[in-house]
């Protein structure tokens, strides 16, 4: 039975591997949940491979293949209703982009600088891609509200 | 948006070409930013060690571990080093 599994199992990146380890301290990894250790010359870090069978144990999370083209527009709602996107597997210029309408202009600036690219123009090639960059930064930001507070000097007469 | 608004905007009229190019901006756009997050579960196996990354996973965000006592995936620390043990040939 896995227990502590933040504190006891640790990964490595090894190309299109992962190498999953059991980190076992002393020996063994049930015991690690102290707030004062005294230095015991016996205990040592060892990794290990896993040591159980778990079904389903290991989960990845991170940016997922998206599907680029759609049958309907997905910045459109269909009687208040979110759209009903479905692949769109021969894509056509009637396809749809799968993206917020941020990001589709941000694909226009990419497609302007690759135009330039193909044409020899480096320089404005850098300036559609900074372009691209800059509306992905745009919609990234129209999700989330910062707030910037700064320090203020209480002997500072301004 | 359309592709062919897309075409019309940029001034050409390479559809293929276009298609490719709006599909390598998607792939940047997810290895940028997190626009579409998902996630893959497989199992562990005793005394195995390696474990292919998924094919269409773009950018890895975290690497979890069932906790079958807390009944709870929690994410797991990454080694920053390679440990010094390269194969063990009777692992436990």
């Amino acid at each position: 039975m896995s227990r502590n599994v933040e504190q006891t199992w640790g990964y490595y990146i090894s190309g299109r591997n992962i190498q999953l380890y059991e980190i076992k301290y002393g020996g063994t990894s049930q015991d690690i949940n102290f707030r004062v250790k005294v230095p015991n010359p016996e205990d040592s870090v060892e990794l290990q491979y896993p040591d159980e069978t778990i079904t389903g144990g290991l989960m990845f999370e991170g940016t997922a293949f998206i599907e680029p083209f759609v049958s309907n527009d997905p910045n459109l709602l269909v009687n208040g209703e979110q759209p009903d996107l479905s692949a769109d597997t021969s894509p056509d210029e009637d396809s749809h982009i799968n993206l917020n309408r941020m990001l589709t202009l941000a694909c226009i600036d990419y497609i302007k600088g690759m135009l330039q690219d193909r044409a020899g123009d480096v320089g404005k090639k850098e300036y559609y891609i900074k372009e691209f960059y800059s509306k992905l930064a745009d919609s990234e930001s129209n999700k989330r509200r910062d707030i910037m507070t700064f320090p203020v000097s209480p002997f500072a007469l301004r | 948006m359309t592709v062919q608004e897309v075409m019309e905007r940029t001034g050409t009229t390479e559809t293929k070409l276009v298609l490719a190019w709006i599909r390598d901006a998607i792939h940047l756009i997810q290895s940028t930013y997190n626009e579409n997050i998902g996630t893959w579960k497989t199992d562990v196996t005793d005394g195995q060690r390696d474990y292919p990354i998924p094919a269409d996973l773009i950018k890895i965000m975290s690497v979890s571990i069932k906790d079958t006592e807390a009944k709870k995936f929690k994410k797991i620390r990454r080694l920053v080093f390679q440990p010094t043990v390269t194969e063990d040939l009777e692992p436990e």
